[in-house]
C-alpha cells in the first residue's frame, strides 16, 4: 500500500512486511512501518491507555498535597483544589486547571482508548476520533503540572510542612502512561484493515 | 487472538491505583458529631482535646435539623477512635471565671476547643453523641470516699468548695441542694484517695469560710484558712484521737456551723502515705542529709556536699546511700554529715565499709551513729526481699510517694533497675525509703543520680541479719 512519511511527506509503496521488518523513509530515514505489528501495535495502545486510565481516577481524586501550616492541617486533591479554585472566584486560573490538567488529559486517554480497542468502527469515524485525539492531547498539559508542584515544593518547603499525597504516584505513572500509548500509537493502523483483503 | 505483554502494564496500573485507595481509606479519619444546644462560637477548625493533646478536629458547625440546637461535626485522629463510644461526655472547654471556679483560661489564648470524657471501657461504638452545656464538675478519681453533709442553710457553701484538714486541701465539695423534703440543706463532699483513712465515723466537721474575725483585748485578730475559701466557703473536719470505724460511701454527718475547743486540739496519728499500703501501717519517714567535706584541688580547697534522704533506724543506726554514709574520702580528710538538724563527723577512719572498687554504683549502706535519731523505723519492718515485686518510693511528703509496679524493675547485679520512665528526680528521690505493698516492710532504698540509671538498692540478707542483732 501507499503511506507517506509523516517526517517529509516523500510517498512510498509500501509491500506486507515481515514480524522484524522495517520500512524506511528514502529520504529521511524515518522508520515508516515496522511489520507484524496490527493486532499487536493496537493491544501495546490499549494495555497503556487504559492503565492511563485507570491510574488518572486515583490521580485527580485522592489527595495531592498535604499542608501543615501553624499546626493546620489541609490536603486537597486536583479535583478539589479545582473546585476550591473556582468556588473563590479565581475563574481564570480555575478554568484553566479544569480544561488542561483535567478534561483533555481524560478526552485524550479516552479516545486513544476507544481508538485502539474498537477496530470495528468505521473507517470515517475512526479518522474523526484520531484527529479529535491528536487536538485533545496537544492541550494535555499534566505533565506542566508536575513541574508546578516541584517548583512550589522548593519555595514552600520553607514556610510550610509540604507533603505529596498518595494521588501523586497515580498522576506521575498517569502522565507516564498516557505519554507512552501515545508514542506506541501507529494511526496507520487506522486505514490498514481496511485495506487488507478479507 | 494471542495476547500481548503489554497487559501486564494495564494489570500493575490497577494493583498500583487499589493499593493507593485501599491505604488512602486506612487514613480516613472516622467522623462523629455532637449536638448542644448553643454553638459558642466553635468554627470548623477547632480542635477536640483530651488530656491536654488533639484528638481530633471539627469540621463543620450547622444548625441541627429541628433548629432547636447545633450540630458539630468532628474528625477524630485514627489513634483516638475508640474515644467515641457510649457514655463518652463532650463539651465545650472555654473560660469560666467566677468566685467558685476559675478554669479554662487556656482557652483565652488558644482558642475553645471541644473536650472529651471518654466513657466506660466497654461501652458500644457509637458517632452520635449529645454534649454537655458546661464542663463537669471534675473527674473523681478512683478509690475516693462520698459522704454527705447535713446543715441548716446553704452559708457560702458551692461545688469546688475545698473540704480541708489542718488546713491541707484534701477533698472538695461536688454538688449541693435542698435536701429531698426541703428540712435541710445537703452537700455532697468528695474525699481524696490518699485522705480517705482521716475520715472516720465520729469526725466532726464544720463549716470554714470567709474571715475570722474576733476582737479581743489584745487587738484585732483575722484569720483565714485559704483564699479560695475566703471567697467560697470550704468546709473543715477533724477526727478524734481515739479513732472510730473508717467512714463509709455515702455516710451523713452534721456540718456545723463552728468548731468547738476540742475539736482543734484533736491530734490523732493517721498514717496517710498511700492509700496502697495495708491498714494502718504508717509509712517511714526519712530525714533529709547533707554531706560536706573539703577537697583539695592544685592547692585551692573546695567545698563540695552530696544531699539525699537517710532513714533513721531503731538503735542509732541510719540506712541510706552509701555515698552519703560511708563515703570514699581521701586521706585526712573530714567530712560532715547533717542529718535532722544534728551534724555528726566522719573521718576517714569511721565508715564502716571496705574500698569501693572503681566505679562501681551506690549502694545501701548503714551507719551506726551512737545517737538517738527521732522517727526511728523499727528493724522488725525491714526484710530482703528475693525477687522485683510492687512497691512505693517514700520522699519529703505524702505528696511524693511514688509507686512502682513489680513489671517497671529488673534485676541488675545487686540492685533492681527502675525503668527509665518513671519520673524520679535525684533531688526529689536519692536515698528515698522504698517500702512493700504488700505488707509495709522497708526492702530498700532508691538510688537517684545522673551517674548510674536509676535503680532501688534491695537489703541484702546480711544487711538484714546484721540489724537484727
Amino acid at each position: 500500500m501507499q503511506k507517506a512519511c509523516h517526517c517529509c511527506g516523500l510517498i512510498h509503496e509500501v509491500p506486507l512486511l515481515g514480524a522484524h521488518q522495517r520500512a524506511r523513509c528514502v529520504r529521511c530515514c524515518s522508520t515508516i512501518a515496522s511489520g507484524g505489528s496490527g493486532p499487536m501495535s493496537a493491544q501495546r495502545t490499549a494495555a497503556t491507555a487504559l492503565g492511563a486510565f485507570v491510574l488518572f481516577w486515583p490521580a485527580v481524586l485522592l489527595p495531592i498535597l498535604e499542608i501543615e501550616r501553624l499546626g493546620r492541617h489541609s490536603e486537597s486533591s486536583i479535583v478539589s483544589g479545582t473546585f476550591e479554585l473556582l468556588a473563590h472566584g479565581d475563574w481564570v486560573v480555575g478554568v484553566v486547571v479544569l480544561l488542561f490538567s483535567l478534561v483533555f488529559p481524560l478526552v485524550k486517554i479516552i479516545l486513544l482508548l476507544e481508538l485502539s480497542l474498537t477496530k470495528l468502527l468505521h473507517m470515517r469515524h475512526r479518522a474523526i476520533t484520531y484527529r479529535l485525539m491528536e487536538h485533545a492531547g496537544k492541550w494535555s498539559m499534566m505533565d506542566v503540572m508536575l513541574l508546578a508542584f516541584l517548583v512550589m515544593l522548593v519555595k514552600l518547603g520553607k514556610l510550610v510542612e509540604f507533603h505529596f499525597g498518595p494521588a501523586v504516584v497515580a498522576f506521575v505513572m498517569c502522565v507516564g502512561l498516557s505519554m507512552l500509548a501515545s508514542a506506541l500509537f501507529d494511526p496507520h493502523d487506522i486505514w490498514t484493515d481496511e485495506d487488507r483483503p478479507g | 487472538m494471542r495476547l500481548s505483554w503489554w497487559w501486564i502494564v494495564t494489570v500493575a496500573a490497577l494493583l498500583l491505583a487499589i493499593t493507593l485507595v485501599a491505604a488512602s481509606w486506612r487514613n480516613q479519619k472516622p467522623h462523629i458529631a455532637v449536638r448542644f444546644t448553643h454553638g459558642r462560637s466553635i468554627v470548623p477548625g477547632d480542635r477536640l482535646r483530651h488530656r491536654g493533646i488533639e484528638v481530633g478536629e471539627v469540621t463543620s458547625v450547622t444548625l441541627a435539623d429541628d433548629l432547636e440546637g447545633v450540630r458539630i461535626a468532628i474528625a477524630l485522629e485514627p489513634s483516638a477512635w475508640a474515644l467515641a463510644r457510649e457514655g463518652s461526655r463532650f463539651w465545650i472547654e472555654r473560660p469560666q471565671v467566677s468566685l467558685t471556679n476559675v478554669s479554662g483560661l487556656e482557652t483565652i489564648v488558644g482558642g475553645q476547643y471541644v473536650a472529651v470524657s471518654p466513657g466506660p471501657h466497654d461501652g458500644a461504638h457509637q458517632t452520635e453523641f449529645a454534649g454537655l452545656e458546661s464542663p463537669p464538675v471534675g473527674e473523681l478519681a478512683e478509690g475516693g470516699l462520698e459522704i454527705e453533709l447535713e446543715t441548716t442553710r446553704l452559708g457560702g457553701l458551692r461545688p469546688r468548695a475545698p473540704v480541708t484538714y489542718r488546713g491541707v486541701p484534701v477533698g472538695r465539695i461536688t454538688s449541693v441542694g435542698l435536701a429531698t423534703d426541703a428540712a435541710s440543706v445537703t452537700a455532697h463532699a468528695f474525699i481524696e484517695p490518699a485522705f480517705v483513712k482521716l475520715v472516720r465515723g465520729n469526725t466532726q466537721f464544720w463549716r470554714k469560710g470567709g474571715l475570722d474575725l474576733s476582737v479581743g483585748l489584745t487587738g484585732l485578730e483575722v484569720s483565714m484558712e485559704s483564699l479560695s475559701s475566703l471567697a467560697i466557703g470550704g468546709v473543715s473536719f477533724a477526727t478524734p484521737d481515739l479513732l472510730g470505724d473508717h467512714a463509709k460511701t455515702g455516710q451523713i454527718f452534721t456540718l456545723h456551723d463552728q468548731p468547738q475547743e476540742d475539736w482543734l486540739a484533736w491530734n490523732p496519728r493517721v498514717p496517710v502515705g498511700s492509700e496502697l499500703l495495708p491498714g494502718d501501717l504508717p509509712p517511714p519517714r526519712p530525714l533529709r542529709a547533707s554531706l560536706r567535706w573539703g577537697e583539695r584541688s592544685f592547692g585551692f580547697q573546695r567545698d563540695r556536699q552530696r544531699q539525699g534522704w537517710v532513714l533513721p533506724l531503731e538503735g542509732r543506726r541510719l540506712l541510706g546511700p552509701s555515698g552519703l554514709l560511708t563515703p570514699n574520702l581521701p586521706e585526712d580528710s573530714q567530712a560532715a554529715l547533717q542529718v535532722g538538724g544534728q551534724e555528726y563527723s566522719l573521718t576517714a577512719e569511721s565508715p564502716t565499709k571496705e574500698e569501693e572498687e572503681g566505679d562501681a554504683t551506690e549502694s545501701l549502706a548503714v551507719l551506726d551513729l551512737g545517737v538517738d535519731v527521732a522517727r526511728a523505723w523499727p528493724v522488725d519492718r525491714i526484710r530482703a526481699p528475693q525477687e522485683p515485686e510492687a512497691c512505693l518510693v517514700v520522699g519529703a511528703t505524702n505528696a511524693s510517694v511514688l509507686p512502682i509496679a513489680a513489671s517497671r524493675l529488673t534485676i541488675e547485679e545487686e540492685a533492681w533497675r527502675i525503668d527509665g520512665s518513671l519520673p524520679l528526680t535525684a533531688a526529689d528521690y536519692h536515698g528515698a525509703s522504698v517500702v512493700a505493698v504488700s505488707d509495709g516492710h522497708l526492702i530498700g532504698i532508691a538510688i537517684v543520680n545522673d551517674r548510674w540509671p536509676q535503680q532501688i538498692a534491695v537489703v541484702s540478707e546480711e544487711v538484714a541479719n546484721r540489724l537484727r542483732e
